[in-house]
């Protein structure tokens, strides 16, 4: 409890609706520093623009004012598993850190491979105990739906280590 | 062209496969958790590029009907919902399964979501062309009314509250306007990166909020337990006492299912919902007493509103190119790419593609039938993978298909930021529906909105000038209104 009386899960919605209050704020300077456009349309792009920025802030201005009245949201369930009371930390880390590396490293280290991590660090992250055997699902999973989709659905996947070749990865080669 | 000529250009042999295919991939959304329709779509929306357009919009619409099947299969044998609309499935259906009853719960869903399919499918088939009729009478100003209607309905009953509803709507419209404006190329929300001039793909902001938020939130806050699942071993078939205490709860459910899928209500999670109420007070006192401990009413009714839900939403898409449901909203997005207008002018321009897509939804209907009831046990087997690993796949599979999309690390990093958006929503009660719809139908409106003002020479008088447009507003007004003052008129009333 702090000084206003509010629990830890009240406090993480007064940071997350304060963010959403932020992000109303943001919609709005945005759309007030736009230039003014001399064209044929009445309706100025910052029109609906406006309408949508002052309702998210006013909005989450309201909600703001409803957690210190105590009124809080409910978590959502979980399909095919149970809402757990505490929160997993270190599991959240594994599982955005997975992302993380996908996100960053596709291109230099391949699909293969960044999908390979993705998927035993999910799978890691929610809980599966058999470390040997998630790691090889994880591989044999990546390596089916590289060449399912490359030569199957000619859909171009990153094969990575471009470096080795000397040739540097462009956005281009997509 | 019409219905008969449709059913007939449907059993074609590539159709049928499509239809097959999409009534097989929908099952197994529905009886997976961590996946749904609209995800499953999504995903496969890269098969445009080199499908027919009638084979594709066969294939999803299947997939859509399908997750309502399956998803009962994984509510009455897992005690967890497969699938947002069976939730309420799961209440009696698992208490039934417990009891040694499981096949009649089958059998129930099965053939309770097939009648409602037939009969709502039905009554699109019917109504859907009235409705794209109107819908060619209607201006600018009526279609700017109509999306306003549905998003503020839909932002009012989905969430926990109407403000947490239209806060997720905003969010959504917000993203929706990051781009170049086409009209007058403004730059809006692009914070100088050049990447964000084409705007953020509907692809992308879906597979984030469903696969990469879903995953997240599992990750953070959930718990995979050994969850049990009920042996079920022979027929999944009903008694004559059974049959006798369906039918009603069936016909029921259709009749609360189709009108609130033609109806802007978000889904199926409303209509199942008050099916099973309605079960409930409905019920003999026999029924009465096993409410709660595996009533047979209380999975009828609900199976056939799901369905018949689906159907309806269809209605809505097809005639007049407003979506009502977030599988709906994908499925819009599908039609986009073949540069299909879904609208009024479908039924004149592209007749074969409609009806013979309304057709198939009849012969899909019966495939499910045929899938979901004597080849039950196959999908039985699918809940025994443990769900680290289906959701581990699912998001692979996502992150995949956002880079086939992306192509870029700033379209990845996009995924990765509206997934942590997800688990937020999920971790503090915002729905996330209103958020999709707002960015499928928020520059469609905007669109309307600038052109109905336009043919008024500025006048914004013009968007509650035709009483059609006032009556929309007026509707709107009421439904939000409505549920939050009656309780309080109710309780004046008693005191006096």
């Amino acid at each position: 409890m702090s000084r206003f009386g509010l629990t830890s899960a009240a406090k993480g919605e007064l940071v997350f609706t304060s963010f959403l209050f932020l992000a109303g704020v943001v919609v709005i300077t945005d759309t007030a520093l736009l230039p003014d456009m001399l064209s044929d349309t009445y309706v100025s792009p910052k029109v609906f623009a406006f309408t949508v920025g002052f309702m998210l802030a006013g909005l989450s201005l309201f909600q703001l004012v409803q957690i210190f009245r105590g009124k809080l949201g409910t978590p959502d369930g979980i399909e095919g598993g149970q809402l757990s009371t505490t929160s997993n930390w270190m599991a959240l880390a594994v599982a955005i850190g997975s992302l993380l590396f996908y996100v960053l490293f596709i291109e230099l280290l391949g699909f293969i491979l960044a999908a390979g991590v993705l998927f035993s660090g999910l799978t890691w992250a929610l809980g599966a105990k058999n470390k040997v055997r998630m790691v090889l699902i994880a591989f044999v999973f990546s390596t089916i739906m590289f060449f399912a989709f490359t030569q199957g659905l000619q859909l171009p996947l990153p094969l990575g280590f471009d470096f080795l070749t000397g040739v540097e990865p462009t956005d281009a080669e997509w | 062209m019409g219905f008969i000529d449709g059913l007939l250009a449907s059993l074609t042999l590539t159709n049928l496969m499509f239809g097959l295919v999409g009534s097989l991939l929908g099952t197994l959304v529905g009886v997976l958790p961590g996946i749904g329709p609209a995800l499953a779509i999504t995903l496969l929306l890269p098969i445009t590029f080199t499908v027919e357009p009638t084979s594709a919009l066969i294939m999803f619409a299947a997939i859509y009907y399908g997750a309502m099947y399956g998803g009962s299969t994984t509510s009455i044998l897992l005690n967890a919902p497969g699938e947002s609309g069976s939730v309420m499935t799961t209440i009696e259906g698992n208490k039934m399964a417990r009891s040694g009853r499981a096949g009649a719960a089958l059998a129930t869903a099965a053939i309770g979501s097939f009648l409602a399919g037939a009969v709502a499918t039905g009554l699109l088939a019917v109504g859907a062309p009235f409705i794209a009729e109107l819908g060619l009478r209607l201006t600018p100003a009526d279609y700017f009314a109509l999306m306003v209607l549905a998003l503020g309905t839909i932002s009012a009953v989905m969430g926990q509250s109407v403000v947490r509803g239209l806060i997720s709507l905003s969010i959504g419209l917000a993203i929706g306007f990051v781009g170049i404006d086409i009209l007058t190329g403004a730059q809006r929300l692009t914070f100088g990166y050049i990447y964000a001039l084409d705007g953020i793909s509907t692809v992308i902001v879906i597979v984030s909020l469903f696969a990469v938020g879903e995953s997240l939130y599992v990750a953070f806050k959930g718990r995979f337990g050994d969850a049990e699942v009920i042996k079920f071993k022979g027929k999944a078939w009903m008694t004559k006492d059974e049959w006798s205490r369906s039918w009603r709860p069936w016909a029921r459910g259709t009749a609360i299912g189709f009108p609130l899928g033609v109806l802007p209500a978000g889904g199926s999670e409303l209509p199942t919902f008050l099916s099973y109420n309605l079960e409930k007070r409905l019920a003999s006192r026999k029924a009465k007493s096993e409410f709660g401990k595996g009533a047979i009413e209380g999975v009828a009714g609900p199976e056939a509103a799901n369905n018949a839900n689906a159907a309806g939403s269809l209605v809505p898409l097809l005639a007049l190119g407003i979506p009502t449901s977030a599988t709906a909203a994908v499925m819009l997005a599908s039609f986009d790419q073949f540069n299909i207008q879904a609208g009024p002018l479908l039924f004149s321009e592209r007749p074969e593609v409609i009806w013979t897509l309304i057709g198939a939804l009849f012969i899909g209907n019966f495939l499910l039938l045929l899938i979901n009831l004597p080849l039950i046990g196959m999908w039985v087997k699918l809940l025994k993978i443990p769900p680290h690993y289906l959701y581990a796949g699912v998001l692979t599979l996502a992150m995949l298909g956002a880079f086939a999309v992306a192509q870029n690390t700033f379209g990845m990093t996009v995924a990765l930021a509206v997934g942590v958006l997800g688990l937020l929503f999920r971790r503090y009660g915002y729905p996330i529906t209103p958020l999709i719809l707002g960015v499928v139908i928020g520059p469609m409106a905007e669109l309307e909105l600038r052109r109905a003002v336009q043919i008024a020479n500025g006048d914004f008088m013009t968007l509650i000038e035709k009483p059609f447009s006032v009556f929309i507003y007026a509707i709107l007004i009421l439904g939000l209104i409505v549920p939050k003052v009656w309780p309080k008129i109710k309780k004046r009333m008693a005191i006096k």
